[in-house]
């Protein structure tokens, strides 16, 4: 079990308003699986993946990741697990302008110190597998929305990360882009790794193994697309 | 990751020139306003502290009613620092500036330039035991004692004679008329002095100090120092004031305070 979840609650609060984004969420995720999560609006799904995903911390509840207990982790503890064993795929791509794509994808490595002959051959290897090695050496805003986004794929998974975190990758894609995203996601999944991906997309949430349905910070339904194997 | 980081960096100003300049050269300005601007109160809040004797030293001032108008004035008549001397013990010494404007100075002799001087100030001899500047050149406890003497500032010295040592004993003439002897050159006074004084004239025979009345209300021109002693208090002070009042002109006239 790579994600479980026991009563986990992320209440935001201001001055004035105190708002449950989530509320007592029970989650189970196994090692490999493909898992979408659907809902509308401000039902917590950002949230959920964001507490997930270690970059915000949980009010109450339980969080196991690799059956480690880590919702109340110091912040250095979590991001080091967050650096080694997890890879995010955000809407708006969130690519750095500056730096060329062979940079993007290589700034993880950076994080995690691994030596620059090996950054090269694991960098060079990504981009030969997204087909955009002829793009190496250009920079976000000279590609397409597709390219940028299997880029931000390319940069999640560069760490061989046991977990990627996808908020509504098909986002700001038109259909096409939006099919090839869905399909590295898809063969990333095949090939071991476990996919959580937030969507507001039927057809994008039906490439996962299983769609979870939120609505008011809970879990209201769980279907099984196709038995994961 | 240091490198990457200045990476991005240089790439970024190098991507939005006209912004960079603005704000490179916005926060420049900011910065230097705000050095400037600590500089500025470091030197407000240093004035006088590089006397040692700053915690000691009041000055008297007046606040006199003239016909309904009061006036408060930073100078007190010329028997002042004398009669608390005598009345107070706290008071260890005092000093009486005399400010009577610009000079003309020059070198005695024929043919001498005269130069306008601004900072002069006529002074008690007690002045370097009130206010201890480096002295240079002479005798600070006598340098000023006798009449027509003068104590130069190294700047002045070296300006009418080339060096500290070679102005010691020579004469000047202030406005074509009085003669002083140079019996002591000290140290310019900092910048952050609340007076400025490159020439200090003795006030030992000084005519208006001979002249004036002998009461605390009448010929209030003279700046007068206290310097009062290590384990006396301002508060003391104070309150010790009190019997000074009017002794002379019969009425309070002027009181002791910071």
């Amino acid at each position: 079990m790579i994600i479980r979840t026991n009563k986990l609650m992320k209440i935001y609060r201001t001055d004035e308003v105190e708002t449950t984004a989530l509320n007592e969420v029970d989650l189970e995720i196994k090692e490999g699986e493909f898992v979408a999560v659907m809902g509308p609006s401000g039902c917590g799904k950002s949230t959920l993946l964001n507490v997930l995903g270690m970059i915000d911390n949980p009010t109450g509840g339980d969080y196991f990741f690799n059956g480690e207990e880590i919702g109340q982790l110091p912040e250095r503890k979590r991001s080091n697990i967050r650096k080694h064993n997890l890879g995010f795929v955000f809407q708006s791509f969130n690519l750095i302008d500056e730096l060329t794509v062979f940079e993007n994808i290589e700034l993880p490595l950076l994080y995690t110190q691994v030596p620059a002959a090996q950054r090269k051959v694991r960098v060079e290897e990504l981009l030969e597998g997204m087909n955009i090695m002829h793009r190496r050496n250009h920079f976000p805003q000279q590609l397409s929305g597709g390219q940028q986004q299997r880029v931000a794929v390319a940069r999640a998974v560069v760490n061989k990360p046991k977990l990627i975190l996808a908020d509504e990758p098909t986002g700001n894609l038109d259909s096409a882009n939006g099919d090839e995203v869905m399909k590295t996601l898809s063969d990333l999944n095949a090939e071991g790794t476990t996919i959580l991906m937030v969507t507001h997309s039927q057809y994008c949430a039906e490439f996962g193994n299983r769609i979870i349905r939120m609505l008011d910070g809970q879990v209201v339904t769980e279907n099984v697309v196709r038995q994961y194997l | 990751m240091i490198r990457n980081f200045f990476k991005i960096a240089i790439r970024n100003l190098l991507k939005h020139k006209g912004f960079s300049f603005i704000n490179i050269f916005g926060l420049a300005v900011g910065i230097a306003c705000t050095l400037l601007i600590c500089l500025y109160i470091a030197h407000e809040l240093s004035y006088d502290r590089w006397n040692p004797q700053a915690d000691r030293i009041v000055r008297v001032y007046s606040d006199i009613n003239f016909g309904g108008n009061l006036m408060r004035m930073a100078v007190s008549g010329v028997s002042v620092g004398p009669d608390v001397v005598r009345e107070l013990p706290e008071v260890q010494a005092f000093c009486r500036f005399r400010d009577y404007g610009s000079y003309l100075v020059k070198r005695d002799g024929d043919g001498q330039q005269n130069f306008k001087e601004n900072e002069f100030l006529t002074v008690d001899s007690s002045f370097f035991e009130v206010f201890p500047a480096k002295i240079l050149e002479g005798d600070a406890r006598s340098c000023l004692v006798e009449p027509n003497t003068v104590a130069i500032s190294k700047s002045r010295a070296e300006k009418y004679y080339g060096s500290p040592q070679m102005a010691m004993g020579q004469t000047m003439v202030f406005d074509n008329r009085t003669r002083a002897k140079v019996t002591a050159v000290y140290a310019d006074l900092p910048s952050s002095s609340h007076f400025k004084a490159q020439f200090l004239l003795s006030m030992t025979g000084n005519e208006e100090v001979a002249t004036s009345p002998q009461l605390w209300a009448v010929s209030n021109n003279f700046h007068t120092y206290l310097l009062l002693r290590e384990d006396a208090s301002l508060t003391i002070s104070r309150r010790s004031s009190m019997p000074c009042q009017g002794k002379r002109s019969g009425k309070p006239a002027a009181r002791c305070s910071e």
